[in-house]
């Protein structure tokens, strides 16, 4: 038996909007704490973690640990009945054990809406991704983010990210020309001034190149939190972070493009 | 190809992956495949046959470049393994078996063609003409009763009688048989008087390229002849030997003509030189030894046509054989441009071949068929070694060479016969004689060709003096031999060749090295043809890989191994290759599917089938061994299943360092084998025996030999790291128009993506790297784990891990949630939570299957 409430099924929406081009079919692990989410993309070059904590839903229920396989556009759908505000309910019944229940309420008009979806074996695949001190992390409004990813695939398909102490660089570079973003670490940012700071926190300067497709998909999530968190070191992957009103986030690791040894 | 079996058994240790997950893999490509399947390919969908090897090279040079997966090619080498080329002629013999009674219309066209042809014959020929109808009414009745027919002596005899009544029946049906019918009635000396006649008559108007035309007609008498001639010869040994004589007057050159043939029916433009290049050789002959001449040009004859045969029985198989190539040549006057026809005509050869053995299954029984199947292994054998002597008479082949010379001038015949029929006796006495001709054999061919000449002529004429003794149990044929031959020379000569040919080929191609010499002497050095064939095929497509900038091996002897070896040395990341055999030699990342579109490219890890299968590589070289691959046929009726279960029943015999030597399993087995039963044995050890001895067992069980080759495969150890160069377009486009006529613009679609992306990561471009690389991936939990296997295999695995102190212990929870034993509520329980989905995901398919088979096994508990 699972069963856990959302106050807003608009949350759960832009979650699953933001990784349904990146993960197809996605097993959700539901444990007593958290509802979590681990996936890569077909290609395996990129992950998504997402959790959702206890903290973010208004009721929680959860007997056991079950492992829930949706696929990601059946979900969307499901998602898309449901208006921004209304209530989300989850609901899965170990008596009936092929469908999941997403059950959406409307408290002013006392609209109920129930939508089934079925759910799928998934041959999910864990990994354990190791703790990492990353030797740079960059917080910097996610609209920021999304627009320096955007800016430069329009000329390349990859991404430089060139971090020093005193400033970080994204830099791409295609045969039609190309584009380089700087940004200066903002001073002394006062609580208010939080959102639009760009902040540093660096051991070792950075030298990487990502695939800017990726990023773009990432970005999408941007709705989530008005910061991004990017940590990263050389030749490990990147973590792209969304905070989820401090109660879960969701992650996005890309792995690197590296040049060839033999080259 | 490979461990037949072995996939399905190691699938559920595999993960389907990406082509882009492979982007920058250096991976080792298995091509040994396919050059067949480019051949099979167009053959089957009636392509335009120019160079299919090449077009499916490039399709998939193309998709490899395109994923920028860094691949090296590893090419088959020559110097394949005697064991191998002989399990490869033998499964090409049953295959063209199986043509032939496919092609059952075709023949009957033949046959009528044939009827047709020799009614109107001119009735001095009738002698021929009638033996040849007679054969070739009775033959089809014969082929085609084969499933029925199979069996004992007894109903030999009977089913001589009735094909005689057959042939009877049939002839009569034709105006001109009704000679026939007396034919068959008149004494018997009188008839192969006659069969003698026009044996000496058929020789004379020995068919000429002018003659060829009539070609159709030949064939199907050849052929028939050929199988009647079989059966003959196991029924009375004289009547036989008329038989052999008559039927077979023109059925020496037969052996090339039906080629030609055969070739010419598929549309091939065939060259008969072989005959004229024959004709030319036994004149030289002639003059060289007056007495010897006539027989020596016989056999020589014969032996070509045996060296053609053979040849064409496994284009691989005299690979190393350079010398036998060389007279194949002579004969065939091979040129690259005729590589083809070539082929074709070995093929049919194959198909004549076959005909004779298809004969000889018929009576499966029979002892003939066994001497049969020897033969062709010592005559394969033999051939080799006759060849390789001839330009150095050192003391050590020059004894044996000589041997059969004299042997042949005083009763000729007994050398002959000793040989040839040798294998009749008894089977143990078969049995033994071939196996040490193949132990024999063996050191050979893994030393090289090259070096021991002389000590490959003492193994092999060594071999041949076996079946002498053995012979010695053959008084009747000796004794019918020698006085068939004393009266005149003239008519000695003929029938000894004949049963030299067909019957013993041993023997004759024993008496050849000294002919050989003036052979030898008149050719210039050739490459070897049964090489050439392929090696052409492999030169273009290394040519065509050099243009690419592609980097390439050329294994000494298997691709697969080469491939594996190359893994081990981490010069790749893996290989790719849907053989089997790369298991046994040690590959511990493989991709299969690479190239077929219907399917998800699979990746198989040895970790990962140790890890969820408990099957270790000496196991698996175990189950080879058992259940037959390339290197041994396994007994007849073990399947990997079986072997698994003989491992496992076994396996948990010994302990400690023993199961660290695979020998050591089979030994045990093979000691079981041969121990009679003991009164109390457990009921899967019954069973396990029964389907032993039920089988033909191999050759020599356990094999060390073939053992070896597994473990150490002769592999090039070159530890050169390769470099992937820029593709030499111009380069390419001159040379895909030569030889496969693609204008620019094909070549272009083909290729041109691929080629940008290639360049993209020539130049530079980061390569992007996996997540997968840098996560630990969190091994699924035991339950978790996926079996599509069957019971026996999974209890059978089982086992083998319990014998095994090293088998990984976070397998054992699964093996025993498997068990027959448990009861079902704990497996169940131990059941994933999450109980049956629709299955969406072809990924999620095999977790599914184990579902399935875990639960309708518990039913049936």
């Amino acid at each position: 038996m699972f069963e856990a409430k959302l106050g807003s099924a608009a949350l759960l929406k832009k979650i699953i909007d933001s990784i349904r081009d990146l993960v197809s079919d996605a097993p959700f692990d539901c444990s007593e704490n958290a509802l979590c989410l681990q996936a890569m993309d077909s290609s395996h070059v990129a992950l998504v973690s997402l959790k959702l904590e206890v903290g973010l839903f208004e009721t929680y229920r959860c007997d056991r640990t079950i492992n829930l396989g949706i696929s990601l556009a059946n979900m969307a759908k499901a998602l898309k009945c449901a208006n921004n505000d209304d209530t989300c309910l989850i609901k899965y019944d170990d008596s009936e054990t092929d469908n999941i229940v997403f059950c959406f309420v409307d408290t002013k008009r006392d609209k109920t809406q129930e939508v089934t979806v079925k759910l799928m074996d998934i041959d999910s695949e864990h990994l354990g991704i190791p703790d990492q001190d990353y030797a740079c992390v960059v917080k910097m409004p996610s609209s920021e983010f999304q627009k320096v990813c955007r800016d430069l695939a329009m000329f390349s398909d990859s991404l430089n990210v060139t971090c020093t102490k005193a400033n970080i660089s994204f830099s791409g570079k295609g045969d039609t020309g190309g584009n380089v973003i700087n940004y200066a670490p903002t001073a002394s940012a006062d609580d208010e001034d939080k959102k639009e700071s760009v902040s540093i926190d660096l051991r070792e300067p950075v030298n990487i190149t990502f695939s800017i497709k990726y990023m773009n998909q990432f970005t999408k999530a941007s709705g989530l939190c008005d910061t991004v968190k990017l940590s990263m070191s050389n030749d490990v992957p990147i973590v792209v972070e969304y905070d989820i009103e401090e109660n879960g986030y969701l992650r996005f690791y890309l792995a690197p493009k590296i040049e060839d040894e033999e080259n | 190809m490979g461990v037949h079996g072995l996939w399905p058994v190691l699938e559920p240790a595999g993960h389907p992956v990406t082509v882009e997950s492979l982007e920058g893999k250096r991976l080792a490509i298995d091509v040994s495949i396919w050059l067949h399947q480019a051949m099979k390919g167009a053959g089957a969908h009636q392509l335009n046959a120019r160079n299919p090897h090449l077009a499916l090279l490039l399709n998939r040079l193309a998709k490899l470049l395109f994923y920028r997966i860094r691949p090296v090619f590893v090419f088959d080498g020559t110097n394949i393994p005697i064991f191998k080329k002989r399990i490869l002629a033998e499964r090409r013999v049953k295959r063209d078996l199986d043509t032939l009674q496919l092609t059952k219309a075709q023949k009957k066209v033949l046959e009528e063609a044939a009827l047709a042809s020799a009614a109107g014959k001119p009735s001095d020929d009738n002698d021929v003409s009638v033996d040849r109808i007679g054969s070739a009414s009775q033959d089809p009745d014969d082929l085609f009763q084969l499933p029925s027919t199979s069996k004992s002596d007894a109903s030999m005899a009977d089913q001589m009688t009735a094909s005689d009544s057959d042939d009877d029946d049939d002839a009569a049906g034709i105006p001109s048989d009704v000679d026939a019918e007396v034919f068959d009635r008149v004494p018997a000396e009188l008839r192969m008087e006659m069969l003698l006649d026009a044996q000496e008559r058929a020789k004379d108007a020995r068919v000429r390229p002018e003659n060829l035309p009539s070609n159709a007609v030949r064939f199907s008498r050849f052929q028939l002849d050929r199988l009647l001639k079989r059966k003959k010869v196991t029924e009375q040994l004289d009547q036989v030997k008329r038989q052999i004589v008559g039927t077979f007057s023109d059925g020496r050159s037969g052996n090339v003509k039906m080629a030609v043939f055969q070739g010419r029916s598929r549309g091939h433009v065939v060259q008969v030189d072989d005959e004229d290049e024959e004709d030319s050789d036994i004149q030289i002959l002639d003059t060289a030894w007056p007495v010897l001449a006539a027989r020596a040009s016989h056999e020589m004859r014969i032996r070509a046509a045996d060296v053609d045969l053979k040849l064409a029985k496994a284009e691989d198989v005299d690979v190393d054989s350079t010398k036998a190539a060389d007279v194949d040549l002579h004969l065939a006057k091979a040129t690259d441009d005729k590589l083809e026809q070539e082929k074709a005509e070995n093929g049919d050869l194959q198909l004549a071949k076959a005909a004779e053995v298809d004969f000889q299954l018929a009576k499966a029984e029979n002892v003939d068929f066994d001497s049969e199947k020897t033969t062709d292994v010592d005559l394969q054998l033999a051939i080799e070694a006759s060849l390789r002597p001839h330009s150095n008479p050192s003391p050590s082949n020059g004894a044996p060479d000589k041997d059969p010379q004299p042997t042949l001038i005083r009763p000729p015949p007994t050398l002959v016969y000793s040989s040839s029929p040798s294998p009749q006796p008894s089977s143990p006495l078969r049995d033994a004689a071939s196996s040490s001709n193949t132990v024999k054999k063996r050191p050979d061919i893994i030393d090289l060709t090259a070096d021991g000449w002389s000590s490959n002529d003492d193994c092999d004429f060594v071999d041949v003096s076996d079946p002498e003794d053995v012979s010695g149990l053959l008084p009747d044929n000796l004794a019918q031999a020698a006085s068939r031959n004393t009266p005149s020379p003239k008519v000695i000569q003929k029938p000894v060749t004949r049963e030299e040919k067909d019957v013993a080929p041993v023997a004759s191609v024993e008496a050849e090295p000294v002919d050989d010499d003036y052979y030898r002497k008149e050719l210039p050095p050739n490459p070897s043809a049964g090489e050439s064939l392929s090696e052409a095929i492999y030169l273009d497509c290394q040519q065509l890989l050099r243009l690419c900038g592609i980097p390439y091996v050329v294994a000494p002897s298997e691709a697969e191994a080469q491939c594996a070896h190359l893994e081990q040395l981490k010069l790749v990341n893996g290989t790719v290759s849907d053989d089997s055999d790369v298991w046994l030699f040690g590959a511990s990342t493989v991709y299969r599917h690479m190239f077929d579109r219907r399917k998800h490219i699979q990746c198989f890890s040895q970790a990962a089938i140790q890890r969820s299968l408990g099957l270790t590589r000496m196991q698996m070289i175990q189950v080879a061994m058992l259940s037959g691959a390339d290197y041994t046929t396994g007994f007849e009726g073990v399947g990997v299943v079986t072997a698994l279960e003989l491992i496992a029943e076994f396996a948990s015999e010994l302990k400690g360092t023993e199961l660290d030597d695979g020998m050591a399993v089979l030994q045990a087995i093979a000691d079981w084998r041969s121990r009679p039963p003991p009164c109390a044995e457990s009921s899967i050890r019954r069973r396990l025996r029964k389907v032993l001895s039920n089988g033909r067992p191999p050759n020599n069980f356990p094999d060390p030999l073939v053992y070896d080759a597994y473990v150490r495969p002769n592999v090039d150890e070159s530890t050169e790291s390769f470099a992937w160069g820029r593709p030499d377009v111009t380069g390419l486009k001159l040379f895909v128009w030569d030889k496969l006529g693609w204008p620019e613009e094909k070549l272009d679609s083909v290729m041109k993506s691929a080629f940008v992306k290639w360049n993209e990561y020539l130049n530079g471009a980061p390569l992007q790297t996996r997540i997968t690389s840098f996560a630990v991936k969190l091994h699924k939990k035991p339950e978790d784990m996926k079996l599509a296997s069957t019971r026996r295999v999974e209890t059978a695995l089982k086992r083998m891990q319990k014998a095994e102190p090293t088998a990984d212990l976070s397998s054992e929870p699964n093996t025993k949630r498997s068990s027959s034993k448990e009861p079902v509520a704990s497996s169940k329980s131990q059941k994933k939570p999450v109980k049956k989905r629709p299955k969406r995901k072809a990924t999620a398919k095999s977790a599914k299957v184990f579902q399935i088979s875990e639960s309708s096994s518990s039913e049936s508990e």
